[in-house]
Formats: C-alpha cells, structure tokens, sequence
C-alpha cells in the first residue's frame, strides 16, 4: 500500500522550498510522481488535462488569487475521484473542520508538519482512494456477474422449454409415422387380396356385353399404359401392336405367373375407372341426378312414358275433380284412365321413385361411412354399383346398408345406428299433392346474363305465369351452369305465381360485384417537375442566372399531402368464378433535410425556407443555399454543404463538391457528388460525376458520368462514358468516342465523326440501375465486414472473459484446499509439544497463509481484468448496434432508389437527326446491332417480335426529317 | 456511516484516567471501545476477542511493553484493524520507527486536541468500513464466480445431453421415414411388375413387345370367359381398338 506508479500527487504552494522538501520525503516513500504548481489556476489546468490523474490533491489554504479551500472545491468537479488535502499555517480548526464537514477536503495538515505525520496522512489517503476504486471495480463486477447468473439460468430454463417443447414434436412426428405406417400397411394388405376378375368385374359393373367391352378396353388401355412406363423407364421402344397368335413361343415358360400378376395388378388399379362405366345415362335425367324425389308426372316425363301435353292434361284434370281428391285420386289413376300410361308401366315407375328415394337417402349414409373413415369411397361405390345391379336385374331396392353388412364392409349395429339418424319414414311421395295446371314448356323461358356476369334475369312466357312450377326455370338455371346466388326456389315460385307480364323481368341469380380499390396517392403543392433548365445561348453554353422561377417555400408550408389507400375486394360471379380486381399500391411519404411531418403523418411540412425539391428516392426535401463567388480552388477547398450550391466561377482541377443542387459555370478536373440537379453553363471536362438528378451542360470531354435522372448536352460528348437512369437530348451536338447508356432513350444529332473511335449506345438498359446497386452492395458489405471484426473482437473478449472466469473458480478451489489443510495444520499444531515440531507447524501455516493471500492478490487483478473487459464489450455492442443500422438503412435506401428508378419502364429508343457512322454500336437490354454502313436521320429501336421466345432485335426506321 | 457499522475500539494506556478521558470522547460519538492497561493486556483482549476490533488506539509510553511494540504484534494478529500511537513529544524517534516500519496508520501528540481527535478516529473507522466492505464485495464476487462456473459446467452438460436426447429421436424418425418409404414403393404396382420383369429378364424390347401381345390376349380370354358365364360373347370390336 505504499508508494505507486500509477497514481500522481498534486501539489498546490507558492512556497517553493517546502514543495521540494515535499517531494524529496514523498520520493522516499515512494510516491516518485509529484506534480506542483504555484497556484490554484496553474492547478486547474493540470486537472484539466485529461491525461493527468492524481489520487491526492494537496493545496496550501494561503495563496494569491484563489485560496486552498477555494481551488479543492473546484477540483471535487475536474477530478472527483482524487482526495483532497488542506496545507494550513494556522490552526484555525473550527474553520477546518467544517469544510471536512462539508465533503470538501478530507485531511489538512498544519505548517510546519512532522514529516512522519505527512507521510503517515498521505498513506492513509492513498489506501482510501485504491480501496474506493477497487470498490468500484468489485462493485461492477457483482453487478455484471448477477446478470451473467441470472442470464444463466434463464439460458438453461429456456433451453429446458425448447427441449422438452423439441422433444414433444420429435414424439409426435413418431407417433404419426407409426401411424403412417400402420395405415400403409394395412393399405398394403387391403390390396393384396384380389377376389378374382370375375368377382371383380362383377362388383364394379353392370354385366352386359356392352359394358363388358368397354371393361376389357379400359383393362387392355392400364396394361399398355403399364408396359408403356416400364419401357421408358428402361429406355425400351414399346410399340403395342395387336395380339399375334403362337407369338408367346418366344418367351420364357414360367410367363403365365407374369401374365397372371401383371393382369391382377393392373386390374386392381383401374377399378375406379370400371365403376364409371355405364353410369352415364345416354338422355334424360339418371337416377343419379336426382337431388330430391320427383313427382310421379315428372318422373314419368322425364323417362318419356309421357308427353309433357299428356301430362298437362292430367294435371289439368286433376285440378278439376278436386273434390275427388279425398277419395284418393292421384295423377296417376288420371294417366292410367286417359291411357297416358299403361298400368305395367305405372309399377315400374312406383318402383323406380321408391329406388330414387333409397338411393338419395343411401348417399347420405355412405357419406356418413365415409366420415367416419368406417368405409373408403371405393367401398361405396361398390355397393352402389351392386344396388344398382340388383335394382335393374329385379326391380327391388335394397338398401346399402344391408349390402355393406352383406360384404363384411360393416356390421350391422352400425348399419342400424346411422339409419335411426336418418328420417327413412316417409315412402314415396304420395303423387297426389296439389297441382296447377302446367304451362306449355313449348315456349321459352328467356334466361339473360348481364354483361358482368354477376346477374341472371328471367323473363317467363304467359303459359307458365300463375302456374307454382319451377322445375322448368331450376333446370334451365343449372343448365346453364349458374350456381352462386342463386333465388330461393319460394322466391321463383312466388314470382311464377303472381306474375303477370312475359316481359316483366326476374333476378334469379345475383352475384357479388367486386369493387375496385384506390392506390394511395401523393399529392406535392410545389412544383417537382421543375428542371430548372437555363436559357440556351447562341454558343450553346447556358445561362443558369435567372433562378426566378425557381419554386421557393417558406418555413412551415405544406410540400406534399397524402390521400390513403382503399383496399380493393373481389366478386364472385354468378358461375362461381371470382372476379379479380387490379391489386392497389400504397405509397411512402418520405421527409428529407429541411421537412418533417406533419401529427397526422399525412403531410410534409417544410422545416426551413428554400428551395423545395422531390429526389430520386421519393423524399421531399427543402435546401438552403450556399453561394461561392468565383471558383472553388484553394480558397474554398473541397466543399461538402447540406443544401444547394453555386459556384460563378469553375470548380478546379482536384477540388470535391458535394452537395444538393450544384450550378457552376464550369468543372474542370474535380469530383461533383450531387444529391440533386447539376447544371453548368460551360463544360465539364476530366470529371467525375456522381449525381441522383438531372444533369446539364454545354459538352462534356472525358467525363465519368453517373446520374439517376435525365442528361441534356447542347454540344459534343467525347471520350466519356455516361450511365443515366433517364433519357439523353443532344439534339444540336454528337457523341463521339464515348459510351452512353440512357435506361429512358436518347435523342442525337450525330453519333461518330469520319476520323474518330467509334461509340457505344446503349437504350433502355439498366446499366446506372446496377451502378447504383453495385455501389450500395459495396457500401454494405463494407459495413459487414466491419460488424463482423467487431463481432469477432466480441467473441475474443467473450473467451478472455470466460478464461479469466475459468481461472479464478481454479484459484478459489485452490484457496479452499488450503484452508483445509491449514485446519488440519492448526490442529495438530494444538495437539503438538511446544519445541521444533510446533515451529515446523508454525512455518507450514505462515505459508499457507502466504498462498492465500497470493491468490487472492491474483483474483483481485483478474478481476479488474474483468471489469475492463466488461466496458470494452458493452463498446463493442454499441459498434455491432450502430453496424446493424448502418446496414438496414442503406439496404432500404437501396431498395427505394432502385424501386423508384424501375418504376418507369424503360424506353430502348435512338433517334438521330442527322448522321450515324458505322462501327456504332447499339445496344438493347437484350439484343445488339453494329452498324456497318453510316446512316443518316433514323431511329433505332429494339423490337418485340411477339413471340416469346423469338430473339429481340434493334430495328431501324428511317426518318424522314 | 459510522451508525451503520457496529464498531468497537481498543483503548490501551498505564493511566486510568488517560483511558477515560478518551473513552468519554468516543462516547460523546457513540462508539464503543475496551480499555486495558497494558500492552500484554491488550494482546491478550485481541487473542479472545469474537469481534474484530476496527481501531486500537495506544499510548506509547507504558512500563513493559511500549505502544509501537504492542501495535507491531497487535497487526500480526489482527491485520486489518486500524493502529493509532498516542505520543508526547519525546517520543519522536519511536513514531519514526514506527512509521518506518509501517506498524502504525496515525500517531495523535498528546495533548490532543478534542475535535481533531474526532476527525482522526472518523477518518479511521470509514477507512476501516471500506476494508470491511472491500473484503464482503470480494468474497461475494469469488462466489458469485464459483457459482457461475457450475452454472455453466451443467449447462454445457444438459445442452449435450438434449442433443443426444434429440438426435436420438431424429435417428428413430428417420429410421421410420426410411421404412414408410420402402413401404411406399412396395404399394407402387408399376415397381412391382417392374421388379418382376427385371426378376424374368423380360426389360428387352423384344420380349417386352411379346409379352405385351401375350398378356392382351390372355386378359380377352378371360373377358370372352366371364362373358360366355354370363351368357353372351365378347363383341367383335372394342371400343377403343
């Protein structure tokens, strides 16, 4: 605790000699750094000086200008830290002892001092400041250390929840793949069983030769089709020709078990095909159609026992003995009696309603099955090919139930369970329900669909008005296909009923109109189109100077002004079909320098007065001006002005502006970096430029160009190369030796001269688009590389930490070692005679004791170590932050440049009014022409040829100018 | 700052009345202290004392043992415990001594003056509690470190011993994965009248062409013999032909 290197004293007398006294005692005691000064302001400009750090302020109360007390006080600020000491000369203790009081010196020491008090003072004061700032630093250390712990054991609970979560769905994943398994095997054994062709044909069609046939075809079509696969999966030409007899000679004798494996297999997975057959009713409704039961006249009609006149006439004749009716008169007593109907057809049509009825209610029973996963659809359809079978061949409908319990598929409880859920009481619907007198289905029902195909109307004929029939108007409906919102069938019937007039019209399906969004829009209250184009004189330089026109906002005006989005919402049309509306955009209002928004967020409001401009990324910005009179040299410098520029003069040979707007009369050798418009009243010549705007100028000579917007030359392009996102108007000069590449088109008098290199056009390319991109992914990924040092400097400290950490659990299990063994030692030591074997022991224990405190010497530094550790990563977190952002704002300053340019789509257009020379090169974004013959007015075009695949070309027209 | 630590002082002198005197002072600021008279009687308070003594203020002057003997043995057994030497003005080379040999922390001239007296043991005792609490910090820091390092040992434990949990489950997935797919192919007829071709060496255009033949016309036997069952004949085209 005696004297150190690191820490200073300060020392504050006018006295000089008892300051060098001072300093020879401190020096032997090993305090070597001993600072003076004369007086409290010489004092406080050493405190001041950062690179200085003083444990101990020493200051004389007596001085000229500011006394002791004085000076410490303002040291507490510059140094608070430091102990403070008052040097008196008198003993005036009350005074004293209220500035110890006070906090604002901790010792005083009275002239003339005793040189072993002094020492013993500063000693005192020396142990107070390093055991403050190891308290500090332990102090730290605990904190960060009960983070870590509670970090710690957050880690590892959620490491629980995520492995027993990841456990649960490893589980689950197993539990259902056993399940998949068990499915497919039991899949796999379903299939194997083949009942044999002729059960199998049986069970899936009806048998006749008909449906026989077309069996064999489907079954002969699945083994081709087989074959057919294997072939080419084997690289075999396959050509199936028709069966010649005694051909099988050639093949292997054991065939048969081919033929027989190959027939089952192939059998077995056409089988759906085969319950098609036959299903198709040639006319008239099938018994499948059906949705609900039909009347006995309809049902008659529908299978042409009776003519719909015949049937008009029943009804009619029907409605006239009403009275009769109680006495069970039925339409088709009526049929029978007019010999309509003949009395052997009138069983078969009673059998058939009641088998329609079965058959309707038996389709809610499989679907039942079905759900239940009880049977599979093939199940089903089994049995109702077997139904119908049977139906045909007797005349009987048996339910599916039985048929199902019949082939095992089911067992009967469950039959009888799904069956009292349904309502199978009723029987066939008596025919003797209350019938108008149909109309003559002869005339037609108009049925219309408006244009949008979100509305049908109808227009029914006199006959069929106050009739309640609407079979008529349901078929002609589904016929047509119409199926969304669709009138209720009590709606038709009402209209049928109580219309009058064949021309009154009736809405029978409405469907839903969609309804067109609006995209958001912005609206500017300034003028963006603003170009700021000069007056062109004579010599074709221009004159920028009359900036009158210029839009100017002040403080506090409205700039842009945003009207929200209306989101858009499909229709479905009266088919069923969904009718698309064009999606809709949102649009960013975007505030630069010198805006802001407005509380709503709908507006932009200027935050300064000055010129109001839209730049390439959609950002409304307002910028003041700077004006430099003459040239930018060595006067100005390089000049970097958040705002616009204008320069009278030139901008010189090695000179950088950067800047918004930047007018100059001419650039000669610099670099302009431009965030808006550059115009130049004469040439930029030996020049790069990089600009997001518009660009102006009288020629350019050997000039790197970059811009986003357009770029209006009055005289000659030479020896430059030019990337703009915009169009290009050198309507009076020529491109020469250059190569330009204008993503909007470009209009020229001449390209190329006799004598001079040919040039590269380029139209509607994306060259700048990729310049821009290329520039923002460098830009980033230099961003990336630096998170990442930082991100590696982080680990590193990270692993030093956790090595230190390492090492102090190591030390402190060592120190418990040898507290143990020091118990072990003072307890024989007890036990032991006085004499040498107590002094051993007495030795032994001085050295454990010595290692102890060793370790603990070496834990107190690593843990300092540590705490400077700690502040050098949380810096690191802050640079890995800062990186992050970096990268996310230029990402997305990227993508807006880049969306903004591409919203405009490109224009692959030359045109020239004058003269082209050959060897130009011309270049589309896909095609490229080299001329080879000088041409004169023309314009130059790549072309589409309509075909997708066929290859674009640059086409030229001649102009005729 | 002195209210929240419970300090006790050892007050060591030959004169009673010095003692009191002193002892009247460290009343007045509410601090407890033990006199003896002695430095043998002193060593001997230090040796059984069950609480640390924060300060030991000493006379030098004492028949036997001097202060600065007292206090040279007094800090090998209590080091962290503040030493004061009380001294007149004779004792010069003693303080010296002392101070050389960095047995004591302060030395008070007799007479003392009261007030500076006060601000002398303050100075000491907040010294002291810095010790004290230095040495709390230091210890909490050393288990807080030592309870990390578990921590941290059964988290690299547990974090490997759920990998292998999962990995194993991930193996029995995949094992089931493998399985459900053969199963898959097994289903495939097309594989399966494939493999049996393969099986009979048939995957050759010739006999493939042979076999198609021979199987269309052994299928339209069995057709013409259901239909002969049922009680008509095959038709003479086929749909399809």
């Amino acid at each position: 605790m005696s004297g150190s290197e690191e820490h200073a004293i300060l020392v504050v007398d006018d006295d000089e000699p008892i300051v060098k006294n001072m300093r020879r005692v401190l020096k032997r005691k090993g305090f070597s750094r001993v600072i003076s000064a004369l007086n409290g302001e010489q004092g406080i400009k050493l405190l001041e000086d950062t690179r200085n750090h003083f444990f101990l302020i020493m200051s004389d109360q007596r001085m000229p200008g500011l006394s002791g007390s004085e000076f410490l006080e303002k040291s507490m600020v510059l140094s608070p830290e430091s102990r403070r000491m008052l040097i008196t000369g008198y003993s005036d203790f009350d005074a004293i002892v209220d500035a110890v009081n006070k906090g604002e010196i901790h010792q005083y020491i009275a002239k003339p001092w005793n040189n072993d008090d002094l020492i013993l003072r500063i000693q005192t004061e020396h142990d107070i400041y390093n055991r403050f700032q190891e308290r500090k630093h332990l102090f730290n250390l605990t904190r960060h250390q009960n983070t870590k712990l509670f970090d710690v054991a957050a880690k590892q609970k959620k490491n629980l929840e995520r492995f027993i979560h990841e456990l649960e769905e490893k589980k689950q994943g197993v539990e259902e793949l056993v399940q998949a398994l068990s499915e497919a095997r039991q899949e796999a054994e379903y299939k194997e069983i083949f009942p044999g062709l002729d059960e199998l044909l049986t069970r899936t069609i009806t048998m006749n030769q008909k449906n026989l046939a077309e069996a064999f075809s489907i079954s002969r079509k699945g083994v081709m089709d087989t074959i057919g696969v294997i072939a080419r999966k084997n690289g075999i030409t396959f050509s199936p020709g028709p069966a010649p007899s005694g051909n099988t000679g050639r093949l292997p004798e054991d065939v048969f078990e081919i033929i027989d494996q190959v027939i089952e297999n192939v059998v077995q997975a056409v089988e759906p095909a085969l319950f098609r057959i036959g299903s198709e009713p040639s006319t008239g409704m099938g018994i499948d159609d059906y949705t609900e039961v039909p009347d006995f006249g309809e049902l008659a009609f529908n299978d042409g026992y009776i003519t719909r006149g015949e049937m008009d006439m029943a009804a009619k004749e029907l409605a006239e003995r009403e009275s009769d009716r109680s006495t069970g008169l039925t339409i088709s007593t009526v049929l029978v009696e007019k010999a309509f109907l003949q009395r052997k057809d009138l069983s078969r049509l009673f059998a058939k309603l009641a088998f329609i009825q079965t058959r309707l209610l038996d389709r809610e029973f499989a679907q039942i099955l079905i759900e239940r996963e009880v049977a599979s659809k093939k199940d089903t359809d089994r049995a109702f090919r077997k139904q119908l079978n049977h139906f045909e061949d007797s005349g009987i409908s048996t339910p599916l139930g039985d048929i199902l319990v019949e082939s095992d598929v089911i067992v009967p409880e469950l039959r009888d369970e799904i069956i009292a859920t349904q309502d199978r009481s009723g029987t066939v619907k008596p025919d003797n329900a209350p019938k108008a007198p149909s109309s003559d289905y002869g005339t037609v029902i108009d049925l219309q669909v408006s244009q949008d195909r979100t509305q049908a109307w109808i227009r029914v004929p006199e006959s069929l008005l106050g009739t309640t029939d609407i079979m008529p108007v349901k078929a002609l409906i589904k016929k047509r296909g119409i199926t969304n919102g669709v009138a209720k069938d009590a709606e038709i019937r009402e209209f049928i009923k109580n219309g009058t007039d064949p021309l009154e019209k009736f809405i029978v399906a409405q469907g839903t109109a969609p309804r067109a969004g609006k995209s958001a829009k912005i609206v500017y209250h300034f003028n963006t189109e603003y170009d700021g184009k000069g007056v062109v004189r004579d010599d074709g330089s221009i004159d920028f100077t009359d900036r009158g026109d210029s839009p100017y906002v002040k403080k506090g005006a409205v700039l842009a002004e945003k009207q929200t989005m209306e989101e858009p919402c499909n229709g479905m049309d009266i088919f069923g079909e969904t009718l698309l509306v064009g999606e809709v955009a949102d649009a960013d209002l975007k505030a630069g320098d010198g805006a802001g928004f407005s509380e709503d967020e709908l507006r932009i409001i200027a935050e300064v007065s000055g010129q109001p401009s839209l730049d390439a990324a959609g950002a409304v910005s307002v910028r003041e001006q700077y004006t430099v009179r003459g040239d930018v040299d060595f006067k100005t410098g390089n000049i970097h002005f958040n705002g616009n520029v204008l320069v009278t003069g030139t901008v010189r040979q090695g000179f950088t502006v950067e800047c918004d707007d930047l007018t100059a009369g001419e650039v000669n050798g610099a670099t302009i970096l431009t965030r808006g418009d550059l115009k130049v009243s004469n040439g930029i010549v030996n020049t790069r430029v990089e600009s997001h705007g518009n660009i102006m100028a009288k020629f350019m000579n050997n000039v790197t160009l970059f811009a986003g917007g357009n770029l209006m030359v009055t005289r000659e392009i030479m020896g430059s190369q030019v990337l703009i996102s915009g169009s290009l108007n050198n309507e009076a000069g020529r491109i020469t030796d250059s190569l330009v590449a204008a993503r909007l088109g470009l209009s020229v008098k001449q390209v190329g001269t006799e004598k001079a290199e040919s040039a590269t056009i380029r139209l509607g390319t994306d060259d700048y688009i990729k310049w821009v991109a290329q520039r923002f992914d460098r830009e980033i990924s230099g961003i990336r590389e630096e998170l990442d040092r930082h991100i590696t400097e982080k680990q590193n400290l990270d692993n030093t930490y956790n090595a230190l950490h390492v090492d102090v659990a190591n030390q402190t299990f060592a120190q418990e070692k040898l507290n143990r063994k020091m118990e072990f030692v003072e307890k024989n030591m007890g036990r032991a005679d006085a004499g040498e074997e107590r002094q051993n022991a007495a030795r032994e224990l001085k050295e454990i004791e010595e290692s102890i405190t060793r370790a603990d010497e070496r834990i107190k530094s690593i843990f300092k170590e540590q705490d400077t550790i700690m502040q050098q990563v949380a810096a690191c977190d802050r640079e890995i932050g800062s990186c992050n952002d970096r990268i996310l704002a230029a990402e997305q300053e990227k993508k807006d440049l880049i969306d903004r340019l591409e919203k405009t789509a490109p224009v692959p257009e030359l045109k020239v009014n004058k003269r082209i020379y050959r060897g130009t090169r011309i270049t589309g974004p896909t095609a490229t022409l080299v001329l080879t013959r000088e041409m004169g007015a023309s314009k130059f075009t790549e072309t589409d040829t309509g075909e997708p695949d066929a290859p674009k070309q640059i086409t030229c027209q001649v102009l005729n100018l | 700052m002195a209210k929240k630590f419970d300090h006790i002082i050892l007050l060591v002198d030959d004169e009673e009345q010095v003692g009191r005197a002193l002892g009247r002072i460290l009343k007045q600021i509410k601090v407890k202290y033990v006199y003896m008279d002695s430095g043998e009687a002193g060593l001997e308070r230090l040796k059984t004392a069950t609480t640390p003594f924060s300060l030991i203020i000493s006379d030098q002057r004492m028949p036997g043992m001097t202060g600065s003997e007292f206090l040279e043995q007094a800090k090998e057994m209590s080091p962290d415990t503040l030493r004061f030497l009380l001294t007149g003005y004779a004792d010069v080379d003693a303080v010296t001594h002392a101070v050389n040999k960095g047995s004591i922390h302060r030395y008070i001239a007799k007479p003392w003056d009261k007030k500076e007296f006060i601000e002398t043991v303050k100075t000491g005792l907040e010294q002291y509690e810095l010790i004290v609490e230095n040495d709390r910090l230091f210890k909490l820091a050393k288990a807080q470190n030592a309870k990390l390092y578990t921590l941290n040992t059964d988290l690299k434990k547990s974090t490997v011993l759920h990998k292998k949990a999962v990995l194993q489950k991930d193996k029995e997935i995949k094992k089931l994965k493998s399985r459900l797919e053969i199963g898959f192919e097994n289903r495939n007829y097309i594989n399966e009248i494939e493999a049996l071709l393969r099986e009979h060496d048939m995957l050759e255009q010739e006999k493939l062409n042979s076999l198609y033949a021979a199987i269309v016309s052994e299928l339209f036997e069995q057709f013409q013999d259901i239909a002969t069952r049922n009680g008509f004949e095959m038709p003479e085209s086929i749909p399809g032909d």
